[in-house]
């Protein structure tokens, strides 16, 4: 299976995420879980440097919440540094689309030595070394490398999924399972696993990743954000990019945004191993795939509501 | 907006062969129930006038019939209505005549060209079919002049039905009938409607005959022939939403009320059949796209029509995937070209041969890109005016 898609041709799109619900009944129960699990990954990136995981993070915060985090982070002896100021999408942890576009801030946070280092890597584009103080899994960083800077391309879940194993329906189909942790196909709805971008399915690296920071949730009172996390990125999910759209199919709902511009069809399906109650009956996967619904929406070892 | 209020979803007493609806009932999405006050509080909020829809909407009972068009009269003057007309009884002529009701009809033609319609066999098909030219017959007489709305397929509009769906459109503008919809047959490669579908060198035969006959109906005019020759002419402000940029993820032109309030979009691009909620944040990026992706990708690249047609309705596109262009791209090229001429034959700069297009284009493209869609008809004079104005320099 080439890294690439074929039939590729040049065009710039608008930066856009947009969702549409499934039904009232998905978004009352889900939109705000989506909202606990965004809020809980800004947390659980610097927690994670505060607990050793990695050296670096960077955190897209809005100015409110850069008031309530940075006197938290110098009592954890951590600094920050402006990257950036960018607009926010629902992937930073923010909804653009209920709330117009907000400013957020690009930072480097972490303790002073290890932040002064990445900035020198970040203004030498350092990839390697920017990598190594995010705590990327190497093999992740090399793919990043390869496909975005030296495929130029803007969207690497193709790549990601051409290197996994799984089956081809045909050239431009792939179909997959993963372990939820390497899931990054709801990174476009602000629930992610790790903040890299996996270089597989099955990449061992981004499990013990998302391993360690899920430990590292519950450690810090997000044991619920991280259940509604694993919860999310267990069910099916279908990825399609055509002539530059990308559109994400879930069962509570599906999200177009760009991606790479592409003459042909391709489509990644993520096999899931749970469905959410409040998930749609559809023809097609995701919606075919549909198995026993858990209880209340939830996986049964869940016990916070 | 059109409000498309659907009390029992798409529950429908008859099974047409190629409705676009389908999909909602395979995936088990149709609704059967209705939430009477929740139906009534969205209809109370709607603000504005909707059509009762479906599905078949005279499947609700008369009370709730009366209860939502009573909401119709009250708070915005009249309600439409799409119905396949084979329930239409007294009662309901009465709610017509009490409640303002302007009544539209599906039905492809006379007799055995309305078979594809089908209800459940032959002779039932013939005799639904049968209930509801009465019906059109009937509400013509009563004087609320309905309008058509007919699918074109390989049942009614070949050539060998041609003269005959001909003459029955002559018998409905003798009759009073005042407008009909052609639709090009919706259907999908994997389709069991597909089938039933017309070539595109069949349409086009079709919808030629269709232009020629126009001509000589008193009172009936055909729209999508209307909405084609203000487009070229540079007037997009009444035309219908196939030609409008349609988002599929808001479409603004329908919205529908379930029959538990909830609110959704025109089911025409549920191809999984998901009825989704309306996106909280309209979107343009297909338009984008399809201005910059080549023919042969299913774009719409170099395209002189493209501002006209624009890739024409999410819903019919190639592959049933919203990001294609429509299917009918030869049909609606050749209906272009052809109308393109007529115009030229007039003495009149259509819009596709005209110099403005491009910064017309440009102006389009900008909207879409700034997440806005506006009508083309104020950049079409703009343009024009300014290249006056540089001519007389």
């Amino acid at each position: 299976m080439p890294m690439y898609p074929d039939h590729r041709y040049e065009l710039t799109m608008p930066t856009f995420t947009r969702i549409a619900w499934a039904s009232d009944h998905a978004r009352e129960v889900w939109e705000p879980r989506l909202h606990a699990v965004r809020a809980a990954s800004l947390d659980l990136e610097w927690m994670s440097v505060e607990a050793g995981i990695r050296p670096c993070c960077i955190a897209t915060v809005t100015p409110a919440e850069m008031l309530r985090l940075a006197p938290r982070w110098l009592s954890h002896d951590l600094t920050s540094h402006l990257v950036d100021v960018v607009n926010l999408g629902p992937e930073d942890g923010s909804d653009a689309a209920t709330t117009g576009r907000p400013v957020g801030m690009r930072l480097i946070v972490g303790r002073l030595a290890d932040v002064k280092r990445m900035v020198r890597a970040v203004e030498a584009c350092d990839n390697d070394t920017i990598g190594l103080m995010l705590g990327y899994p190497p093999c992740c960083t090399e793919f990043f490398r390869t496909v975005w800077v030296e495929g130029d391309m803007i969207d690497t879940t193709w790549p990601m999924a051409a290197a996994s194993p799984g089956e081809r329906a045909d050239e431009a189909t792939i179909q997959l399972e993963s372990a939820w942790e390497a899931n990054i196909l709801w990174r476009w709805g602000g629930v992610r696993p790790v903040p890299s971008l996996p270089c597989r399915f099955d990449c061992p690296g981004t499990l013990s990743f998302a391993r360690a920071l899920a430990g590292v949730a519950r450690d810090n009172d997000l044991g619920e954000a991280m259940d509604w996390t694993r919860e999310i990125l267990s069910w099916p999910i279908k990825w399609s990019a055509l002539h530059g759209i990308a559109e994400i199919t879930t069962p509570i709902c599906k999200i177009s945004t760009p991606t790479d511009a592409t003459g042909v069809r391709y489509t990644v399906e993520r096999e899931g191993t749970t469905y959410p109650d409040e998930g749609a009956r559809g023809l097609g996967f995701p919606y075919t795939s549909r198995v026993a619904p858990t209880g209340a929406g939830r996986p049964a070892d869940v016990t916070s509501a | 907006m059109g409000i498309e209020v659907r009390p029992l979803g798409v529950k429908c007493n008859i099974q047409c062969r190629y409705c676009y609806q389908e999909p909602q009932r395979d995936a088990g999405n149709a609704r059967m129930m209705y939430d009477l006050p929740k139906l009534k509080k969205a209809v109370e909020e709607a603000g504005r006038a909707f059509t009762l829809f479906g599905g078949e909407p005279l499947l609700a009972p008369i009370p709730v019939l009366r209860e939502l068009l009573e909401i119709g009269l009250r708070k915005y003057g009249r309600t439409d209505m799409q119905t396949n007309g084979t329930l239409i009884k007294d009662a309901h002529i009465d709610l017509f005549r009490e409640f303002n009701v302007a009544v539209g009809v599906s039905v492809d033609g006379p007799d055995e060209l309305n078979d594809v319609r089908w209800a459940g066999s032959l002779a039932k098909t013939r005799e639904a079919t049968a209930k509801t030219h009465a019906a059109i017959k009937r509400l013509c007489e009563e004087g609320f002049n309905p309008t058509v709305i007919i699918t074109l397929h390989r049942g009614n509009a070949t050539a060998e039905h041609l003269p005959r769906m001909h003459e029955w459109l002559r018998e409905l503008d003798a009759m009073g009938v005042k407008s009909a919809r052609l639709h090009i047959l919706e259907v999908e490669d994997d389709d069991e409607a597909r089938g039933y579908a017309l070539t595109d060198d069949e349409n086009i035969a079709a919808f030629m005959g269709f232009a020629a006959l126009e001509k000589e109906l008193k009172n009936l005019s055909l729209d999508v022939f209307n909405d084609m020759r203000n487009l070229l002419a540079g007037d997009d402000t009444k035309a219908t939403c196939i030609w409008k940029a349609c988002d599929s993820y808001t479409t603004r032109a329908v919205r529908g009320i379930e029959g538990n309030g909830q609110s959704s979009n025109c089911g025409r691009t549920n191809k999984d059949g998901v009825d989704y909620v309306k996106s909280p944040q309209e979107g343009f990026e297909r338009y984008v796209s399809l201005y910059h992706t080549p023919f042969e990708y299913g774009g719409c690249k170099d395209c002189r029509f493209f501002l006209m047609c624009k890739g024409q309705c999410p819903g019919t596109a190639i592959d049933g995937d919203w990001r294609n262009r429509t299917r009918d791209c030869r049909v609606w090229f050749t209906m272009y070209e052809t109308l393109e001429q007529e115009a030229l034959a007039e003495g009149q700069t259509p819009l596709s041969l005209d110099p403005v297009r491009k910064q017309v284009e440009d102006r389009m493209l900008a909207a879409w890109l700034s997440g806005s869609n506006p009508d083309y008809y104020q950049a079409v004079l703009d343009a024009r005016a300014a290249a006056a104005a540089q001519h007389h320099e």
